[in-house]
């Protein structure tokens, strides 16, 4: 009875230990790949080149809507609620500040990323699937091209400046909206506003918050073309790489974020 | 010299290769193969690498395919032209670009260089008005000439087809078959049905069904 329960035990943290180790095997083993290729001769060349525009053009330039609505909403709605919240307490002067912070260190580069998971990391996987259930990725490396060379480091570059980009714009447009709402609010003039958002912030602020952005970005779209080049069975795979690749990012990114944060404060 | 020799080879989860298999292709030939869609996906991808066998071995122009370095596969993988089931065109590119990733991988040739051997390789398939159009648009006979021409281009010392030209037109096709062993040293089909025209222009046909492989000038 005792020995039956100790195996159960064994048993029910053996198999979910298995997998951890599993996972960080095949996430090393996925960084030795990505590293080997970026280190060998390039085989894609100038497609590859082009493949690396084609994708900063689709998540920086086509994502600016996108990117404007919701950083404008943010800044909006973090400025009329933490103002009505902190006017309460008597505290209406740090709401720039800890707006400042937040957007600049943290949410910035955060939802940055969110929103390139959301509408380039699913392309980057849905596209990548495809190309292997139509033969293409066979094709590519029946040639002896090398396949994370040609899917992979493209996308990493484009959507890692891509995410810089944005974040430097989605902290603009949050911060510029949040000024000129206190303004029209009488939260703050915007010079006073300003002020504190200057006092706040160390002129480097910006600089390493696309540097975050960039990365977060590169994580998107290496473990989105990683899950795409994975898909084997049939069509429904493009929908499971799709769905993986949207969770694993935003898992990848929540984490890596809280653990930023932590290290840094 | 042996452009290919499988040595009791049986490729993973397979049910219908049976048995392990030996075949011998040498080089210069311009050998035929007919056998079902499946054996024949299988040979190709065993040929180039991209599946390993569950045992024997593989050699393909000296290369002993799944125990070679990285390197030694992809310069053996770089002189090898291939069509494989589907064709894997790149959708989102031109054929011109198709070809000239194929020919700037293949001959190292720069951007410039490799979209003229595109260019050239395209009119010699008759698809030079079709060279900014993308995969996805074409008729079946045209993409599988363009398939064609992405294996051909840069003269590779051999080519693999699988059921390459299935729906050229038999004229047109005649003329594709000569192409192709006039721009590669060896040349190996795999067929899926009898074919007439090309059994005329093959030095070696070989039958590979359920009894086994075995070189029939019948077949």
């Amino acid at each position: 009875m005792v020995t039956d329960a100790l195996a159960f035990i064994l048993h029910s943290v053996a198999a979910p230990a298995r997998a951890a180790f599993a996972g960080i095997l095949s996430v090393i083993a996925a960084i030795g790949r990505l590293v080997r290729s970026a280190t060998a001769p390039a085989s894609a060349g100038w497609l590859g080149r082009r493949v690396a525009f084609q994708q900063l053009r689709f998540t920086a330039v086509q994502a600016i809507p996108l990117v404007a609505m919701v950083a404008a909403c943010l800044g909006a709605t973090v400025t009329l609620e933490a103002h009505a919240r902190a006017a309460q307490l008597g505290l209406s002067e740090t709401v720039a500040r800890t707006l400042g912070i937040l957007v600049v260190r943290d949410a910035g580069p955060l939802l940055a990323a969110v929103i390139v998971t959301a509408r380039s990391g699913t392309a980057i996987a849905a596209e990548v699937a495809t190309s292997r259930l139509l033969g293409e990725t066979d094709a590519l490396a029946g040639m002896g091209i090398d396949l994370v060379q040609f899917y992979v480091i493209p996308r990493i570059i484009g959507v890692a400046v891509a995410t810089a980009l944005l974040t430097v714009y989605f902290v603009a447009i949050t911060l510029g909206v949040a000024i000129v709402i206190a303004a029209i609010k009488g939260i703050a003039s915007l010079s006073a506003y300003t002020d504190t958002l200057r006092g706040v912030l160390r002129p480097d602020d910006l600089f390493w918050s696309a540097v975050r952005g960039g990365a977060f970005g590169a994580g998107v779209a290496w473990l989105s073309a990683a899950v795409g080049l994975r898909a084997r069975g049939g069509q429904a795979d493009v929908p499971r790489a799709v769905t993986h690749a949207a969770v694993r990012s935003i898992m990848l990114l929540a984490v890596t974020s809280a653990v930023l944060v932590v290290i840094w404060s | 010299m042996t452009a290919i020799r499988l040595h009791g080879v049986c490729p993973p989860d397979d049910t219908e290769w049976c048995r392990p298999t030996d075949i011998d292709i040498a080089e210069g030939t311009f050998f035929v193969i007919r056998t079902t869609p499946s054996r024949a996906g299988r040979l190709a991808r065993l040929a180039l690498g991209l599946i390993e066998p569950a045992e024997g071995t593989v050699e393909v122009l000296g290369v002993e395919v799944h125990s070679a370095s990285r390197a030694a596969l992809d310069k053996m993988r770089r002189s090898i032209g291939s069509v494989l089931q589907p064709d894997g065109l790149l959708g989102t590119f031109s054929l011109e670009t198709n070809l000239a990733l194929a020919a700037s991988v293949r001959g190292a040739l720069l951007k410039s260089e490799s979209r003229g051997a595109a260019r050239e390789v395209l009119a010699r398939c008759g698809l030079s008005s079709l060279a900014q159009t993308r995969p996805g648009t074409l008729p079946p006979d045209s993409r599988q000439t363009a398939a064609l021409a992405r294996a051909l281009v840069c003269q590779p010392a051999m080519v693999i087809l699988d059921d390459p030209i299935a729906a050229v037109k038999s004229r047109s096709a005649v003329e594709l078959y000569r192409l192709c062993r006039e721009m590669s040293r060896t040349v190996v089909i795999l067929t899926h049905r009898r074919n007439d025209v090309l059994y005329d222009l093959a030095d070696v046909v070989a039958l590979w069904d359920s009894e086994g492989f075995r070189t029939d000038a019948a077949a």
